[in-house]
């Protein structure tokens, strides 16, 4: 490849919040309709937190995988 | 309620609110035209007359108008498409985002542009419409390079992870790649658009109120004020609206340059 370094393409810096509100609302939005299928309360928290927590595990891997 | 609201409504102001932002249709009953939908049309019409003009006795010497025309073009063409997307693809890219930036740029303008003043994507459905539109071409791009079940994989599969954490990271990546990624897009620009109309409004019709309205006295100069505070949040308007149509037509060539990208 004789072209000049291009940059990174994935340079969007929403990216990181994409993954939050995508973590909370896919894996809540799960726990939520757990909840109501299983008759419970604890999954929509639960869920949440599990979908933010893992995007922030996204979110540092691949902060820390680009420097 | 707080105290001081509770005065101004006593005394007969009223607030403004999103209602302020429905306004009526233009011919007729048919709510599908109205301000926001003419000035939409409008702004077309006077990106294509721009370009065009400058465009159209192309001389070595530029004139004036040529020349500004030139600069507003290369401004994107080098400033956003070549950068963004690189030196290999950007040139088939450039009529898309030249013509969305000074598209965008020009109906957030109109918010400010006296006798004009309602920047369109403070409606909702506009920016939904623009980030659909947007969403529509860059998924398209994708599934042009990779195929649809290679896009796929290209925007599920993150680099760098693998093993089973996969399994949970898919739907969130698609989540986030084919979800929420438009839907930001729009409601930045929406909400942006929508908050500095509100508060040109809110100072402007104060203003008015206490100077015209208000019976004290002392309320006179505090409209005043208002007044030209008015005036100073149009020049921040301004940059917020010069601000949000670059980084719509940057977010939107960061979105095709990633679905061209070979790899994460």
């Amino acid at each position: 490849m004789s072209e000049p370094p291009q940059p990174r393409p994935s340079g969007d810096p929403w990216v990181a919040f994409g993954y939050l509100v995508g973590g909370a609302a896919f894996y809540g939005g799960l726990g939520w309709l757990l909840d109501r299928w299983l008759d419970t309360s604890f999954l929509f928290p639960a869920g949440l937190l599990f979908g933010v927590g893992l995007a922030m595990y996204l979110v540092f891997k691949l902060y820390l995988n680009a420097t | 309620m707080s105290a001081a609201r509770q005065v101004l409504v006593a005394e007969g102001f009223t607030p403004p609110g999103p209602a302020d932002f429905e306004l009526p249709a233009i011919f007729g009953d048919s709510l599908l035209f109205t301000k926001p939908a003419l000035l939409l049309v409008l702004a077309a019409v006077m990106v294509f007359g721009f370009f065009l003009v400058t465009s159209r006795k192309m001389a070595m010497v530029p004139s004036k108008a040529q020349y500004a025309g030139e600069q507003a073009y290369s401004f994107v063409r080098n400033g956003i498409a070549r950068d963004i997307i690189g030196s290999h693809d950007f040139m088939k890219f450039v009529p898309l985002l030249v013509a969305l930036f000074f598209f965008i740029l020009l109906n957030n303008v109109f918010g400010i542009i006296p006798f004009i003043q309602f920047p369109t994507f403070s409606r909702v459905s506009f920016a939904y419409a623009l980030a659909g539109l947007i969403w529509v071409v860059y998924n398209g791009i994708g599934i042009w390079k990779h195929g649809l079940f290679g896009y796929l994989k290209h925007v599920t599969v993150p680099g760098g992870i693998r093993g089973p954490i996969l399994l949970l990271i898919i739907p969130l990546e698609f989540f986030s790649t084919v979800i929420v990624r438009p839907a930001t897009l729009a409601l930045r620009l929406f909400a942006n658009m929508f908050a500095g109309h509100l508060l040109l409004i809110l100072f402007t019709l104060g203003a008015e109120y206490l100077v015209f309205e208000a019976d004290k006295a002392a309320y006179t100069p505090v409209g005043v004020l208002a007044f030209l505070l008015a005036i100073v949040i149009s020049f921040l308007e301004l940059l917020v609206q010069f601000l949000q149509a670059y980084v719509f037509t940057l977010l939107t060539a960061m979105y095709i340059s990633g679905a061209l990208a070979e790899e994460h």
